[in-house]
C-alpha cells in the first residue's frame, strides 16, 4: 500500500480511445512494473467510479493516469453519460500524483484536484491531436513517446522536472517532424504548447520508499530460494548415505 | 484566405496520414476538407499552420 502502487484507467469504446488504451497506456504499465510498482489496471467495462473507489480505498496508490476522452470538467468513461474523474470526485485524488491522458481536462478539472490536495496534475488544456497511420492506427514516431514521457515520475524524478523532459521529448520530436512532415510537426507543436502541470513542481515519489520495497521483494526471494535449497538438502541426504 | 485555406489544405493532403482531433478520427482528405470549408477545425489547422511557419522559421533565423 502507499508509494509502491499505481493505477491506470484507460477506457477503449472508440478509435481514439482504443489508440490511447492500447498503443499508449501498456508503455507506461510495462515501464512502471519493471520498476517494481504493483499497478492496477483499470481497463474498458472496469474503468468505472465504483472500481476506482474500490481500488483508492484498498491499495492507495499514489500515482494515477487516465487514458479516454476529456472534457474540461471530466474524464468520460466506457458508458454513456459516465465519468471516471470528475469535478465531483475531485477530493478522491488528495495526495496524488495524476496524469490525465485526454482532451480539454486542464482547463477545469485538473485545477479542481489541485484544489483538492492533489500533490501535481499533468494535463492537457486543449485538444489532444494524434496522428495515426491510416491502416493500423499505430501513432506515428515521436506521440507515443512524448505521451507518455510523464512515466518518469517512477524513477523518483520531480514533477517540475518531468515536466521540463516531456517539454524537451516534444521539441525533440517536433525538429525531426519538420525535416519529414512539417503538418505533423505542427500536432505535436499544439500538444506541447497545451501540455501543463498544476500544484507542486517539487512532488516526487519517495524514493527511499520504492527502493525500501524493492529491497524487501528481494529478500523475500532470496529467503524462499535458500529455503528450497536446504529442503532439498534434507530430503537428498539419506540418499548420500546409501551412496557411501 | 483562399490561398491560405489551398497551401494548408494540399499540404494535409500531401502528407497523407490520419489523424485524430478532439476525439475523433480524420483521413488526410477529411481534413483538407474541413480546411476548405473552414469549419472550427479547420480554422484551428490554418492556426496551426501559421503557428508552426513562424516556429520554423524563427529558428532558422
Amino acid at each position: 500500500m502507499g508509494d509502491n502502487d499505481t493505477t491506470i484507467v484507460r477506457c477503449d469504446f472508440d478509435i481514439a480511445t482504443h489508440v490511447l488504451s492500447t498503443k499508449m497506456a501498456p508503455e507506461v504499465i510495462e515501464y512502471a512494473s519493471r520498476r517494481l510498482y504493483r499497478v492496477v489496471d483499470l481497463y474498458k467495462e472496469k474503468a468505472n467510479k465504483t472500481e476506482l473507489l474500490g481500488n483508492f480505498i484498498y491499495k492507495v496508490p499514489l500515482v494515477v493516469w487516465g487514458f479516454s476522452h476529456g472534457t474540461e470538467n471530466e474524464l468520460i468513461g466506457p458508458e454513456i453519460g459516465s465519468t471516471v474523474f470528475d469535478i465531483g470526485n475531485a477530493v478522491w485524488f488528495n495526495n496524488k500524483i495524476v496524469v490525465i491522458v485526454a482532451c480539454l481536462t486542464g482547463r477545469k478539472l485538473a485545477p479542481a484536484m489541485i484544489d483538492n490536495g492533489a500533490r501535481v496534475v499533468f494535463a492537457y488544456d486543449d485538444t489532444l491531436d494524434i496522428r495515426v497511420w491510416s491502416d493500423t492506427y499505430e501513432p506515428l514516431e515521436g506521440f507515443k513517446e512524448c505521451i507518455t514521457k510523464p512515466k518518469l515520475i517512477y524513477d523518483g524524478v520531480k514533477a517540475k522536472d518531468v515536466y521540463e523532459a516531456t517539454i524537451a521529448e516534444y521539441n525533440k520530436w517536433i525538429e525531426y517532424w519538420d525535416e519529414k512532415d512539417p503538418v505533423t510537426a505542427d500536432f505535436l507543436r499544439h500538444d506541447r504548447d497545451c501540455f501543463k502541470m498544476y500544484g507542486s513542481g517539487e512532488s516526487k515519489i519517495t524514493f527511499s520508499a520504492y527502493l525500501l520495497i524493492g529491497l524487501t521483494d528481494i529478500f523475500a526471494i532470496t529467503y524462499v530460494v535458500m529455503w528450497t535449497i536446504l529442503q532439498v538438502l534434507r530430503l537428498t541426504k539419506p540418499l548420500w548415505r546409501k551412496k557411501r | 484566405m483562399e490561398e491560405l485555406k489551398k497551401v494548408v489544405a494540399d499540404a494535409i493532403r500531401r502528407s497523407g496520414y490520419a489523424t485524430i482531433i478532439a476525439g475523433r478520427l480524420y483521413t488526410a482528405e477529411q481534413l483538407a476538407k474541413e480546411v476548405e470549408n473552414e469549419t472550427e477545425i479547420g480554422r484551428k489547422m490554418i492556426e496551426m499552420a501559421i503557428k508552426g511557419t513562424i516556429e520554423r522559421y524563427s529558428k532558422k533565423a
